[in-house]
């Protein structure tokens, strides 16, 4: 697994952190991979980003085998409810609204036997896929022009992106804030310079670009080879 | 979080006019659902049956008890089919100023791709724009090697290739010259110019000559701001050659849409920068709106009147050219300067042989042609590609009345315009529409597309000239005379593209001594005859007429948020076939749009 997560020059301004998480764990058949992005306007974001990483993670990895079962929309609404459900309890617990503690998801969970993935993506953070000739979009950014969709958003399982895809020609899998896509991106088309990074699965170099570059927003990514993780492969 | 304006704005204004048209069964519903609402559920929907009441400028009192509210539902008054007319002009005349003018969604882009550090937000839009020509543009000229008329390169004195200036726009040297007078001093850099230059650069315009107006005029770019920021839409297809520029120098993106085998690839759907999304479709969409905008007011024949609302053009060579290299990791000037060589390459080649497209020219096909694939070829592969596949010929050879043949140069935006997709569900539905009137048992004379011509139902457009104004006499009371004036102007501008707008003089006849017979004059929007002449608003005219047709006599107890829905249903309503036409769907943000719905509800109810 390959991860950065820093802080934007925006925290200059308001003596905040870093409000971005990410999160990756596994099991013996599954592995599980989220990002969320704090809304910055709101106080309580990076625990709330936080919190949803957590319960998605946990939730997924618990339950990994009917999620591939269900209806998208019945992926949407669980995962959702599920969040809201531990950020309620949290902003009761300390006397905050429910909306300090905003922010999008983005998720995938891997079936290490089959190959199969579960892709899930609220607000405007980015799944990609690097194959051996190039990268594809899995999720891509939702339509953040009349405000951005995060987890308290009304209906915010709507607007969620949900899908399984075959994973046999994806080496690996990253998902990326926003503030991290748009470093990559001259607006929607990936720099070559990029890509032949990625394609290559040097993530030091990655890093050293994203790193280097003049950074407002948070900038947050994490990845991991699918190959490494296939269990059919090493049997 | 914060929603756009405009959209937020529209959210209310729809959601407004809806509630503004709910019958007495629509507050009796909201009543049960008050009296079944457990506590803490009942003040949001009291507070929303006290919007309705509001809506219909009811005073209601929120927190009463359910008697307060049966005894205001019973005594109050609502809309009936001999009231619905004039109540769909209120609402119109109280909400037709929210909605957005060109200039305005010109705005929304302006601000969304500026680069902030550039700091020319406090300028006006038309010297924001200019200043982004200049800067990113480098004021649309660039250098290219001279040659002779036998097509050698020019040397100069030490043996290399001399390099000419390319004006696609004039106006450097006017613009270098108001910026001196500005600082006083000689102008070095372009950064010189951009700090002294104000909106008083376009004073100019007001007294400059057509010649001078030109692209290739003295004040060419300045003529192009001024239009762009204001929304003004030049025939002849002069501005889509504008609009591509212009998403150049604001580095807007274009996206292809998923691959036709299903794979996906780096790029995505960046709502903020699309050129489809943004300056085709909310922007250059036709917009009635600017019929009432100072730009429009008095000079309607100088300008495009009906843009075919199809937005690219994927079977012209040219506007192909301007997406691929939108698409480029090039500075804009440099996209610029490629683009314009390889159209002025390509035009002069010969038809090319297209069988391997299709042969009807359908646009489905050239758009399913121009993939993500095509967009990572090499400029020298794209080129082979377009002359190909594309017909990039723009000289025709035309014969006049007399059978003596001429040759006729053309654009190269305006070639290829034809729209055969949707000019073939255009006909395929004025042809179901005879024969569903048929089917329906009506007598088959009574429809006959020479009849569709009555335009807003809730309206009379030709009443106010032959009455002299006295049938708006009632309708302007109390109201502001400016506004009436402008809200009249859109309404004809509507009625334009929908109906027959007689020109009928004050007459001395009484109504029974008038004429009764219905107008047979076969208005545009139903007898468009060819591909090229298909636009947006005919579909949207003729679905007009259908549905009036079809839901006539039967339907008079639809709301008017069911024939909304009937128009916006993704399988059976209108935007089934905007979709399938590559038209941009029914959009509440679009005034006509609104207006063609209100005009059908207004049909069924009377």
């Amino acid at each position: 697994m390959n991860y950065m997560s820093e802080a934007g020059s925006f925290h200059d301004f308001d003596n905040t952190k870093n409000q971005d998480a990410v999160m990756c764990k596994k099991n013996r058949n599954y592995c599980v991979m989220v990002l969320a992005d704090g809304v910055s306007a709101c106080s309580k974001s990076g625990r709330g980003a936080s919190i949803a990483c957590d319960a998605v993670a946990e939730y997924l990895l618990r339950n990994s085998e009917r999620f591939f079962e269900m209806q998208q929309h019945e992926t949407s609404e669980h995962l959702i409810s599920h969040i809201l459900t531990k950020l309620k309890d949290e902003a009761a617990k300390n006397g905050f609204a429910l909306e300090e503690y905003s922010s999008t998801v983005a998720c995938i969970l891997y079936n290490r036997n089959t190959g199969k993935m579960l892709y899930f993506s609220l607000g405007d953070s980015m799944i990609m896929a690097t194959k051996a000739d190039g990268c594809s979009v899995v999720a891509m950014p939702g339509d953040s022009r009349n405000g951005c969709c995060v987890t308290t958003t009304n209906n915010a399982s709507l607007m969620a992106k949900v899908g399984v895809v075959d994973t046999e020609q994806i080496n690996s899998v990253m998902i990326c804030s926003d503030g991290a896509w748009h470093l990559m991106y001259n607006r929607n088309r990936m720099y070559q310079s990029v890509k032949q990074v990625l394609i290559e699965q040097d993530y030091a170099k990655l890093k050293e670009v994203l790193k280097n570059q003049e950074r407002f927003d948070d900038c947050s990514f994490i990845s991991v080879d699918l190959k490494k993780l296939q269990r059919r492969s090493i049997s | 979080m914060q929603i756009g304006t405009i959209t937020r704005r529209m959210k209310t204004v729809t959601s407004g006019m809806f509630k503004a048209m709910s019958t007495r069964g629509d507050f009796k519903r909201k009543l049960a659902k008050l009296k079944a609402a457990d506590p803490s559920a009942r003040p949001s929907v009291c507070a929303e049956l006290c919007e309705m009441f509001d809506a219909l400028e009811i005073k209601c009192e929120p927190d009463k008890d359910d008697a307060y509210y049966e005894e205001l539902l019973k005594d109050s008054k609502f809309p009936t089919k001999n009231t619905i007319e004039q109540r769909i002009l209120n609402i119109m005349y109280e909400n037709f100023d929210a909605y957005p003018t060109p200039e305005e969604y010109m705005l929304r882009i302006v601000n969304r791709l500026s680069d902030s550090k550039d700091g020319w937000e406090e300028d006006t839009l038309r010297l924001r724009i200019l200043k982004q020509f200049i800067k990113y543009g480098d004021y649309l000229t660039y250098y290219r090697d001279a040659v002779d008329s036998n097509g050698c390169p020019v040397l100069d004195a030490k043996g290399a290739v001399k390099k000419e200036k390319v004006m696609i726009y004039g106006g450097e040297p006017y613009i270098k010259k108001y910026a001196q007078n500005a600082c006083k001093e000689k102008i070095k850099n372009m950064e010189q110019v951009l700090c002294n230059i104000d909106d008083g650069i376009f004073s100019v315009l007001e007294n400059a000559t057509k010649a001078q107006k030109k692209a290739d005029g003295t004040y060419g770019i300045l003529k192009l701001a001024d239009d762009l920021a204001q929304g003004k839409f030049k025939a002849g297809g002069a501005t889509k050659r504008e609009l591509y520029l212009f998403a150049i120098v604001f580095k807007m993106s274009f996206y292809c849409g998923e691959q036709g085998d299903g794979s996906k690839t780096a790029s995505f759907l960046d709502y903020e920068s699309d050129i489809e999304k943004n300056l085709f479709e909310d922007y250059y969409a036709n917009n009635l709106m600017r019929f009432i905008t100072k730009a429009y007011s008095g000079n309607l024949s100088a300008f495009e009147r009906d843009p075919s609302g199809q937005g690219i053009n994927y079977k012209n060579f040219a506007e192909m050219i301007y997406v691929y290299f939108l698409t480029r990791e090039y500075s804009p000037s440099e996209k610029i300067r490629r683009a314009h060589e390889m159209i002025e390459r390509l035009k002069k080649k010969d038809t090319p042989e297209r069988a391997a497209v299709n042969p009807k020219g359908q646009t489905l096909a050239f758009k399913n042609l121009f993939t993500e694939q095509i967009l990572e070829l090499s400029e020298s592969e794209f080129e082979a590609f377009v002359a190909d596949n594309y017909d990039c010929c723009v000289e025709f050879t035309e014969t006049d009345k007399k059978g003596k043949k001429y040759t006729v140069i053309k654009g190269e935006l305006q070639v290829q315009t034809s729209q055969q997709t949707a000019f073939d569900i255009y006909k395929k539905l004025l042809s179901d529409m005879e024969e569903i009137i048929w089917y329906d048992g009506l007598d088959d004379e009574e429809f006959v597309r020479e009849n569709c011509n009555y335009g807003l139902w809730f309206f009379d457009v030709s009443m106010i000239r032959k009455t002299g104004g006295e049938a708006l006499e009632k309708f302007a009371q109390g109201k502001d005379p400016e506004k009436v004036e402008e809200f009249i102007k859109l309404l004809y501008g509507i009625n334009m593209f929908l109906g027959n707008t007689i020109d009928e003089k004050k007459s001395d006849n009484s109504t029974e001594q008038e004429h009764k017979k219905p107008s047979v004059r076969l208005i545009k929007a139903m007898s468009v005859e060819k591909p090229e002449d298909m636009t947006r608003t005919s579909l949207v005219t003729a679905y007009y007429y259908y549905y009036n047709a079809v839901h006539e006599c039967k339907d008079s107890q639809k709301r008017l948020i069911d024939v909304f829905h009937d128009y916006v249903n993704p399988e059976t309503g209108l935007n089934a076939l905007l979709a399938k036409a590559h038209y941009q769907p029914i959009s509440d943000k679009n005034i006509f749009d609104m207006a063609v719905i209100f005009s059908s509800y207004a049909f069924l109810m009377c």
